[in-house]
């Protein structure tokens, strides 16, 4: 049995699930060599820290403390008005949105095919490119360096 | 805690409820009621087995009770939509399940280095006298939790109802919904990619 044979099935053979001949060539390996043997030492602390890890303390305040969360947090679970005031208010947060998008997008376009040319106050603020366009922008910028 | 006994959900309950033996049939019956000793009943029955699987899952004792808690919270809250189609306890352990994959999930978009380093320096704080021979034992703690966790979901709740719970490979098929068969697999596959990522471990720590 070589190295990587070994590493694949270390662990059954520590759980001692390696059939006979598997086992004694894997335990041949291992008082050969230092590096498998150290890994298999390795291992066995895996499997002796999960069994440590299993044994669970006594703890008599356990329960009171699941209990105080459920006296404490049992409104916010069991009224079921909450969750339809919750979709209620997402709903309403919603609309809101929408409306609001709508009424800004308006604003924005202007009054359509029957636009005048003239600027309302809120698309003057809105629309920056009516107080400098572009052009005027980097135009500036070139005079200045001159 | 509400005392008034809801006699339409227990009618209904009884009707569902015939999976089980009597006794658990009487719990689930007074924790739909209810009724706070049946809550402590069923925390002392299972506190135990909840908090080994969580502590298989986290790695971490301080996780685990908040984990365990969450989970009988959970339990608490769905009992009535308990239909009695398995065990209680698989019922139980497929919560448990559950939860605690999500918690892995969320506990992994936190700033994991953050997280270790911060458990490091209170274990180091609390254990002035700590020897290296316990924080060698700590920083292998460390490397099999992280081996466990970076296995797939399957294979890591495979292992630990295995490894954790000691359960035959027919109890995890209930649980995990699959067959004896696919539970044979996954286990095999996890201990050997456990191994391959403890030989990584393992191999860094030699150079």
């Amino acid at each position: 049995m070589n190295c990587s044979e070994v590493h694949k099935d270390l662990i059954f053979y520590l759980e001692g699930s390696l059939d006979d001949d598997k086992r004694n060539a894997l335990e041949a390996h291992l008082k050969t060599c230092d590096r498998c043997s150290g890994f298999a030492d390795m291992m066995r602390g895996s499997l002796i820290i999960i069994e440590q890890e299993r044994n669970i303390a006594e703890d008599r305040g356990f329960a009171d403390r699941v209990l105080a969360s459920i006296h404490s947090g049992k409104k916010a679970v069991s009224i079921p008005l909450f969750s339809i005031f919750r979709y209620a208010a997402v709903a309403a947060v919603i609309i809101f949105g929408v409306f609001t998008g709508m009424n800004i997008a308006k604003i924005a376009s202007g009054p359509g095919e029957y636009r005048t040319g003239e600027l309302s106050d809120e698309e003057y603020y809105i629309n920056d490119m009516y107080q400098e366009p572009i052009e005027s922008f980097f135009l500036l910028k070139y005079e200045d360096n001159e | 805690m509400s005392n008034g006994i809801k006699i339409q959900e227990i009618q209904k309950s009884d009707r569902v409820i015939n999976n089980m033996n009597n006794s658990e049939e009487q719990l689930i019956k007074k924790l739909i009621a209810g009724e706070e000793h049946a809550y402590r009943e069923l925390i002392d029955n299972y506190r135990e087995p909840v908090l080994r699987l969580c502590r298989g899952f986290t790695g971490s004792g301080d996780d685990a009770e908040d984990l365990a808690q969450d989970i009988f919270l959970e339990v608490f809250r769905s009992i009535r939509r308990f239909r009695g189609q398995s065990s209680l306890s698989t019922w139980i352990y497929r919560i448990a399940v559950n939860k605690s994959l999500n918690f892995i999930r969320y506990r992994k978009k936190r700033d994991y280095d953050e997280y270790n380093q911060a458990a490091d320096i209170e274990d180091r704080d609390n254990e002035e006298s700590s020897a290296d021979e316990q924080l060698v034992q700590k920083e292998h703690a460390a490397a099999l939790h992280d081996a466990i966790d970076s296995l797939p979901s399957a294979q890591r709740t495979a292992f630990v109802l295995s490894k954790y719970e000691d359960m035959k490979y027919s109890e995890i098929a209930d649980i995990m919904k699959t067959s004896v068969s696919s539970v044979e697999s996954l286990l095999f596959r996890a201990k050997r990619n456990l191994q391959e990522r403890l030989y990584d471990y393992y191999k860094k720590n030699l150079q």
